[in-house]
């Protein structure tokens, strides 16, 4: 589990070593060249962070692992949890998933407006092999996933 | 196919309503948490999204619970906001709808719907169209749903500011 006290630097929250992750993750699809993460344009006006170019993305990649999320997110992950036996979201613990996804392209300055933020839209399926679109918005200047989502095709 | 809403009688759910300015985000905590795991039931919870507004729902029951999530300020207008009439109820997805623990909903892309804020009123409403609801129902603390021809139409929060 991860906190604003205790980023993502440890083993993953579900038990999962990289190469189980990689397998309960592996459908989790690269940018095609239809687009889908990182081609959204952002508003007009928008005021959101730099997005680096794919030369300099490199240079700059994001590790899931210095991520943290905000008190809300974390309180919604926790909220409903009896003994560990009631996750209702399980892909927001996976470190793994979070890297999948921002390894899948150069994300966009977030269009809702969050400061210094951007965004991506990635396909995927989730745990339960549901088809759908992550949705991860992080805050560049606090390291902070702001939203994380999944939502069905 | 837009997702019917249909309200009936029922208590709001208690608890309170915030919005964090640090967060851009909504945030709301039960009063009770026995009462909110009682109306989740056994199913889980997925949600409703606006943009990233988060609309709360129990898979079970299809009973709107509460909203949060991310909803940065800086896209809000100011504007006059009269406080909607506030009968308590319970709103659900009715019609031919399947919920997936986890698996959100799109109702609209970030940025279709309007936010408008009345920081004397303290009211927010979130709106597609700014139509006129047919019924307003209290879903939770400072959280109420306009619903007009079986759709959701408004979304009205009075949250603490922090």
């Amino acid at each position: 589990m991860f906190t604003n006290d205790d980023p993502l630097n440890e083993e993953d929250p579900l038990g999962l070593t990289p190469e189980a992750d990689g397998e309960m993750f592996n459908e989790l699809e690269a940018p095609d060249p239809d687009g889908w993460a990182g081609e959204t344009e952002p508003e007009e006006g928008n005021s959101g962070g730099n997005v680096g170019s794919k030369e300099n993305n490199n240079d700059t990649k994001i590790k899931a692992t210095e991520l943290k999320v905000t008190d809300t997110i974390q309180q919604e992950m926790e909220k409903y949890v009896k003994d560990g036996a009631r996750i209702d979201r399980p892909y927001q613990r996976s470190v793994l998933t979070i890297q999948n996804i921002i390894d899948s392209g150069d994300p966009v300055a977030d269009p809702g407006g969050a400061p210094d933020s951007v965004r991506w839209d990635v396909r995927g399926y989730n745990e339960s092999d549901n088809e759908g679109t992550y949705e991860l918005v992080v805050n560049l200047k606090t390291m902070t996933i702001l939203h994380f989502g999944f939502v069905g095709k | 196919m837009p997702l019917e809403f249909s309200a009936s009688e029922g208590d709001a759910l208690g608890g309170l309503l915030f919005y964090l300015e640090s967060e851009y985000s909504f945030r709301f905590e039960a009063g009770s948490p026995v009462d909110l795991s009682d109306r989740v039931g056994n199913g889980g919870v997925t949600s409703l999204l606006i943009g990233t507004l988060q609309i709360e729902v129990s898979v079970d029951s299809t009973a709107i619970l509460y909203i949060w999530g991310l909803h940065p300020k800086s896209r809000w207008e100011t504007g006059p906001v009269t406080a909607p009439s506030q009968e308590a109820g319970v709103v659900r997805l009715s019609g031919d709808v399947s919920l997936n623990r986890g698996v959100s909903l799109k109702i609209a892309e970030v940025g279709r719907w309007k936010t408008t804020f009345d920081s004397t009123s303290g009211w927010v409403r979130v709106s597609e169209d700014n139509l006129d609801d047919e019924r307003q129902i209290l879903v939770a603390s400072d959280t109420v749903l306009g619903i007009r021809d079986n759709s959701l139409n408004t979304i009205w929060l009075r949250p603490l500011l922090i």
